[in-house]
């Protein structure tokens, strides 16, 4: 009777310790950017109106690794803000850039979910592995049209006349 | 002796199949995850005769554990900002911008996958679920085109991306879940010109 007993706690016991929860939360944000960062393929000139694809040449890739960590099975995120200001910041300074273009957020697990044993404890930290990638572009002038360049022309040399007149 | 449910086994390995299928055209398409897809092909195929609860465990880990939900937005013209510098030349956006509208959608995939034993007489079934459930990121697209009307003065404006994951598990070898998810979450504004 009393050996049932035990089996049965026993085996209570280990279900108990072979099941768990964990997991991790957090808000990719980038309050900081001197850059624009579009998670599209558009962006807007400093005009408002949107670059044409013809004027945007990319120049490299942004790439951004990031852990986020939680607590109490992932209701108490210990790292509710992932900024990813400065490195965009950083790389698109590097490699000359103008603004990040198709801007793409990946999630994923990490290893700390797995352990089953211990994750059904509540201050087991469950993490969030955040993967950030981009395009580094850089915009270029758009191209003067006919019509503009032909007047600009006729104005120099109105104004080239004007001074030749004593 | 084991046996297996076979309608049910070929039901969700056809679920698992359709999802793999999707998988391979969809946007975020990763090796882990179709290197999951056909563990647990295998895992159900070979269900037909012997169970392998380890096995599944691993599947479900690999399904729902090991690799990335990705949220992109391609093939829209019009941008998507994070972040306060919303033109190029660092021009901040106009305080008096209109909002028209939001737009919500979830990329996410979840996997679960569950073995349960009974017995009738001397034949002894083991039953394997495996469901899972993606939202891919041509939802989030398509979300933001019908948003901004396909207008070329319409912008949306993340103020930030939601992620997250987790892995719940009652017994490892009797059921396994995970879900990890990716959030567009935007205000849809009407952007005026000039700088």
């Amino acid at each position: 009777m009393v050996r049932d007993v035990l089996r049965s706690a026993a085996a209570i016991g280990a279900l108990l310790c072979a099941s768990g929860c964990a997991g991790a939360r957090t808000n990719v944000v980038a309050p900081n950017a001197a850059y624009p960062i579009s998670m599209s393929q558009g962006v807007r000139d400093a005009d408002g109106r949107l670059v044409a694809r013809d004027r945007l040449t990319k120049l490299a890739s942004l790439e951004s690794r990031a852990t986020a960590w939680s607590m109490l099975y992932s209701y108490v995120p210990l790292t509710p803000e992932t900024d990813i200001s400065d490195v965009v910041n950083a790389q698109v300074k590097a490699a000359g850039g103008d603004a990040v273009l198709n801007l793409r957020v990946m999630a994923g697990n990490c290893a700390t979910q797995w352990f089953f044993g211990l994750n059904v404890l509540p201050f087991w930290p469950g993490c969030l592995n955040v993967r950030v990638e981009g395009d580094i572009v850089k915009v270029t002038r758009p191209a003067r049209s006919r019509t503009a360049a032909r007047g600009a022309s006729v104005s120099q040399r109105l104004s080239a006349s004007m001074e030749a007149v004593p | 002796m084991s046996k297996s449910n076979g309608s049910t086994h070929g039901r969700y390995l056809r679920t698992l199949q359709r999802h793999t299928v999707q998988r391979s055209r969809g946007a975020n398409t990763d090796e882990f995850t179709q290197l999951g897809a056909r563990l647990a092909d295998r895992a159900l195929m070979r269900n037909e005769s012997r169970c392998s609860p380890v096995g599944l465990a691993l599947t479900a880990s690999l399904l729902a554990g090991c690799g990335y939900s990705t949220l992109e937005i391609k093939q829209v013209p019009n941008p998507v900002m994070l972040g306060p510098v919303d033109r190029i030349g660092g021009g901040q956006a106009a305080v008096a911008e209109r909002t028209v509208g939001t737009v919500e959608r979830e990329v996410s995939d979840f996997a679960a996958v569950s073995v349960t034993h009974r017995t009738e007489g001397n034949i002894k079934y083991t039953e394997t679920k495996t469901t899972r459930l993606s939202t891919f990121s041509p939802a989030a697209a398509a979300d933001v085109l019908r948003a901004t009307e396909g207008r070329g003065d319409r912008t949306v404006r993340v103020d930030g991306v939601p992620a997250g994951t987790y892995v719940f598990a009652m017994d490892p070898t009797s059921f396994v879940m995970g879900d990890r998810w990716v959030t567009l979450r935007g205000r849809v504004t009407e952007v005026r010109r000039g700088p």
